[in-house]
């Protein structure tokens, strides 16, 4: 009698999953669904907040060797930073004049807007963050978004008012045009979920490990020379048309909390001529 | 009244799956499925019909942050009630344990989790996913079945009884 009872409510249950389903395809649900998420994310970013000391520790607290490792090595790389750092100290005052002149002629500066990542796609195997920026702020699908060091991180993907969702270079569905910057290869670069590869690249391209790889302005959906990523291994088999590279980001899409849209960057029209300021090489 | 407190459960439950455990895991298919817990906590120490509101509330609110649909959710977190409800039912009119049901916990939970999975990635289109990162969605499953033992223990006190004429 409970079975039958336990399966009769839980039919009940699927018949209204099923009925959601069908409803989810009226545009009022999207409407609906705005609404909710508009309440969701901030108390689930303020539960994060409050909560983020403890999740910190729990996090770090099997790396403590691996950290003082990185903190030594940090250090030396440091070290070798101040080096460099005069020289770019020349290189950036010639930038500033080059910007006055810029400004002196009248060129639209690069517009960007940050936005926070308020939540991150909880079905799995998708790579999509929920930022707090939308329709209303001049976002639009497709228009780059920036992380940490100006680096590329992803793609607006579907706009709303007053959210957007952004799929990052890492997920499954993610492919862009990009280039090899030393050896100026092009290829896709896909997500694979975690991580991304460099695709159609012939065998024997001159790509090695630590090259660095940039957007490419080819088809016209990026903008050019944006940093996306670094080469972490190049595998090859001499039966393959193409070689397997490995990509790894050059920031944590992990632990993205703010991020830049280029809102000035429209996919498909012509190219805005700041479009080389984000991370771009001269 | 139960509903009430449970529908407050599983909206806290699912706020923290969105807001704290991408926070806490790196690899989100490592991480456990709150709601699931909760369902297969309660269900297995208390009763299987008193969770209703849970997949109902949890997939809402996970549909709105996310690309997958409402439905889908919803879906996928009905093997871990099926998964109760067959297991409290083949108990029949034993004495219930609870090492018994820390057992129809855990592994619904842990079977609830898997299925979780298995139905979002299927209706992503990319099974690709299952066997990439097989460990890590094992390493989830295990997750939610600990968690989710550690749940009916902590409710055990709070079982439904069948009292007598004179209890």
């Amino acid at each position: 009698m409970t079975t039958i009872r336990g399966a009769a409510w839980l039919s009940g249950l699927l018949a209204v999953a099923l009925a959601v389903l069908v409803l989810s395809s009226l545009p009022q649900s999207a409407t609906l669904e705005g609404r909710i998420a508009g309440i969701v994310t901030p108390a689930a970013g303020a539960l994060r907040g409050t909560v983020r000391p403890v999740t910190d520790v729990l996090l770090h607290a099997g790396q403590l060797h691996e950290l003082a490792a990185e903190n030594a090595e940090l250090r030396r790389q440091l070290e070798r930073d101040e080096a460099d750092l005069a020289a770019l100290r020349e290189q950036g005052m010639a930038n500033a004049q080059a910007r006055a002149l810029i400004a002196a002629v009248g060129a639209e500066a690069g517009q960007f807007i940050t936005a926070a990542v308020v939540a991150r796609d909880p079905a799995p195997g998708r790579d999509v963050l929920l930022i707090n920026r939308g329709e209303r702020h001049g976002v639009r699908p497709g228009q780059p978004v920036l992380g940490a060091g100006a680096t590329l991180v992803g793609v607006v993907a579907q706009v709303e008012g007053g959210r957007a969702r952004v799929r990052l270079l890492t997920d499954r569905d993610s492919a862009i045009t990009a280039i090899v910057q030393a050896s100026r290869t092009p290829a896709s670069l896909a997500g694979t979920g975690g991580g991304m590869r460099l695709e159609l690249v012939g065998h024997g391209a001159p790509v090695a490990a630590g090259d660095v790889v940039l957007s490419s302005a080819l088809g016209g959906l990026l903008p050019p020379g944006l940093l996306a990523g670094k080469v972490t291994q190049v595998t090859s088999a001499p039966q393959d048309l193409a070689e397997t590279i490995d990509v790894e980001p050059l920031s944590d899409f992990a632990r993205l909390e703010q991020i830049l849209v280029m809102t000035d960057f429209r996919p498909g029209a012509a190219l805005p001529s700041s479009a080389g300021t984000a991370g771009a090489p001269p | 009244m139960t509903s009430i407190v449970i529908a407050a459960l599983a909206a806290l439950a699912t706020v923290a799956q969105i807001g704290v455990v991408p926070a806490t895991f790196v690899n989100p298919l490592a991480a456990p499925v709150l709601p699931i817990t909760l369902i297969a906590g309660w269900a297995s120490v208390r009763s299987p019909r008193e969770v209703w509101p849970v997949p109902l509330a949890a997939a809402v609110l996970l549909g709105t942050v996310s690309q997958a649909r409402v439905g889908w959710y919803l879906v996928a977190l009905l093997p871990v009630v099926a998964l109760v409800v067959l297991m409290r039912g083949s108990e029949g009119r034993a004495v219930p344990s609870a090492p018994r049901r820390l057992a129809y916990a855990s592994t619904s939970a842990a079977a609830g989790a898997i299925a979780y999975v298995i139905i979002l990635a299927l209706t992503a289109g990319d099974a690709r996913v299952l066997v990439a990162d097989a460990s890590a969605i094992l390493t989830g499953a295990a997750w939610t079945g600990t968690l989710a033992a550690g749940l009916a223990a902590l409710l055990w006190p709070l079982r439904a009884q069948e009292t007598g004429l004179f209890a």
